[in-house]
């Protein structure tokens, strides 16, 4: 949770912060670039580089699942209207969960596009339920990671009971969060803004781009571009802040200490710490859902049937990256606990594959 | 008036140097060293459209992107051009190894058929023949295969480990493998020097356990164009 305390700091720490970043930053760039660095600094060299290489693969094979994500919220926003919305999804909480998680065989997103569709949704007056569901549920339930986990593990049973246990946890927390709380309680000033067609102003972020005003674009076209260009600088911002946290993690924590972890449990807490580790593998990694089920296959060896259950279901919907994105669209209370009830059931959907896989 | 149109040009440089990274990564053949070549084109159309979508902002005046933003983004792009592109090397081989005791498995998922010719086995195929037979089956058989060097304390002069990465995705999931050489040219290499290990395989005994080894000598060569295997 400590990803999410980023944003939670007082506003007086938050200035020491913007202070010390650039600062630290330029020295590690110093330090990585290798130039005119002392002879005894370069082991640390070294490591930064490695970093830089691990950062550059999570950022550079995220960024064209974040563009498509970002595609399809600018059309949405273009293209469907709220009255359309309003139509088709129904406006109770259970409905709309349902809806929500299955959602993803529409529009095919992992977790970097979920959430910016997710917060399209929400702004076109969707209820807070489906968008929950939707942003948890649509990285797994949708045809591109169908398919990968079909193949990548050769048996479809893998596929269909890893889309099962995502639709109903997504499903549950949408209604355990969404249902009976008001949406103003739920989801963030910007996620509230409604969506406008043809509201070409810009003013839907709340950093202050805004405090000046320019000229409009013209045409649909240049609405389209300004739109796309903001969301997507907004939710690669967290791109970037994930691959590092999560670059950083890789490289000063052996991936060996955490087997050495997995090796530790015993009785009743083996099958349950295999779970915990590999989930905390998934977070650590950070890896598009599209692609991690090639992953997860290598961790089949290493752990039981269960956890890698537990890592296909739990990661998608939580790690580094995607829980900082998520607070673009709902308030760090309900990302609180949108994370803590998706670990409770991922680890039960893990116990379960347990005892049936086994 | 001029400070909203410097910050409106930025917000289109940093996406033009975001799309242009790649494109760049791409011509010098260095996006492997990040990726599975499997996505090579799904990342240069995603260039592709970078460009443009920064060229439509330029020409469309598109609002300015908000600072903390394009700070952020900024990032891979100083990445690029300052820190010099290098592949998973010696100096992650400790966080990244594979676990001695836990790695058949993981290795049979790997699905390698090994062929009858040993001198065309990569590394990742001599870990699995390793893993698989009985080393007295596997002494003597021929071995042509490349990885970078990669030295522990406790290993002789003339002994090195050569090592390389098996990437299933990015480099995000590469795992180590390593095979000890002795050569007796050993000494005249340091980590991360790339070389051809040519010799044959001779299980040597190490504070009494019989341990994999190949005896002969290494042939410094380029860096491979690909410098990871993909199981």
């Amino acid at each position: 949770m400590a990803v999410v305390s980023i944003d939670v700091k007082p506003k007086n720490q938050r200035k020491w912060l913007l202070f010390f970043a650039p600062i630290i930053g330029i020295l590690g760039l110093w330090l990585a670039s290798g130039w005119l660095v002392p002879s005894n600094l370069a082991p640390l060299t070294n490591k930064l580089q490695g970093l830089v290489t691990t950062f550059q693969g999570i950022f550079i094979e995220a960024l064209p699942f974040l563009s498509a994500g970002v595609i399809v919220s600018v059309l949405i926003g273009e293209f469907v209207k709220p009255q359309h919305l309003a139509s088709f999804v129904p406006q109770n909480a259970f409905g709309a969960s349902i809806f929500g998680s299955l959602l993803g065989l529409l529009f095919p997103v992992c977790e970097c596009g979920a959430i910016p569709t997710s917060r399209r949704l929400l702004r076109k007056g969707a209820p807070a339920s489906m968008g929950i569901a939707f942003a948890l549920a649509a990285p797994v339930v949708n045809p591109i990671v169908l398919i990968s986990t079909s193949i990548a593990f050769g048996d479809v049973r893998w596929a269909l009971a890893r889309v099962g246990f995502t639709i109903i946890i997504a499903l549950t927390i949408g209604l355990i969060i969404g249902a009976g709380i008001k949406r103003e309680a739920i989801l963030t000033p910007l996620a509230l803004t409604p969506d406008v067609e043809h509201d070409h102003s810009h003013c839907d972020h709340d950093h202050g781009a805004c405090d000046h005003t320019h000229e409009q674009p013209k045409g649909r076209l240049a609405g389209l571009i300004a739109h796309g260009s903001v969301e997507f600088f907004e939710m690669a911002q967290y791109l970037v802040m994930g691959s590092l946290l999560a670059a950083t993690m890789q490289t000063f924590i052996p991936q060996s200490a955490l087997l050495t972890l997995n090796d530790s449990g015993i009785g009743f807490f083996a099958p349950l710490l295999g779970i915990v580790v590999l989930m905390l593998v998934a977070v650590l990694l950070s890896v598009c859902s599209t692609v991690d089920a090639f992953l997860a296959l290598s961790f089949l060896g290493l752990f039981h049937p269960g956890a890698v259950m537990a890592f296909l279901v739990f990661g998608p919907m939580i790690d580094i990256k995607s829980t900082l994105m998520l607070t673009t669209t709902f308030r760090r209370s309900a990302v609180m606990a949108m994370v803590v009830l998706a670990a409770l059931f991922a680890i039960i959907a893990g116990l379960i594959s347990y005892v049936v896989l086994i | 008036m001029q400070r909203q149109v410097l910050e409106r040009w930025l917000s289109v440089g940093v996406m033009f140097g975001l799309g242009a990274m790649i494109i760049y990564k791409w011509q010098t053949n260095r996006l492997n060293l990040y990726i599975h070549p499997r996505y090579t084109s799904l990342l240069v159309a995603t260039a592709v459209v970078l460009l443009l979508v920064a060229v439509g902002m330029a020409l469309t005046k598109a609002p300015a992107i908000p600072k903390r933003m394009l700070a952020l983004l900024t990032i891979p792009v100083a990445f690029a051009v300052l820190v010099p592109a290098r592949p998973l090397g010696a100096n992650l081989v400790s966080g990244k190894a594979l676990n001695a005791n836990s790695s058949d498995n993981l290795l049979a998922r790997w699905k390698t058929n090994l062929s009858d010719d040993s001198k065309s086995w990569t590394l990742l195929e001599w870990t699995t023949a390793v893993r698989q037979s009985d080393l007295e089956v596997l002494r003597d058989k021929q071995a042509a295969f490349e990885g970078f060097v990669y030295r522990t304390p406790d290993l002789p002069a003339d002994e090195v480990l050569v090592g390389r990465y098996v990437v299933t995705c990015c480099t995000a999931d590469g795992t180590a493998l390593s095979l000890r050489v002795k050569a007796n040219n050993g000494a005249d290499f340091s980590n991360d020097q790339w070389v051809r290990v040519e010799g044959t395989f001779v299980p040597a005994e190490i504070n009494g356990s019989i341990v994999p080894q190949i005896a002969g000598t290494l042939v410094s060569i380029e860096m491979p164009s690909s410098p990871y295997l993909y199981p």
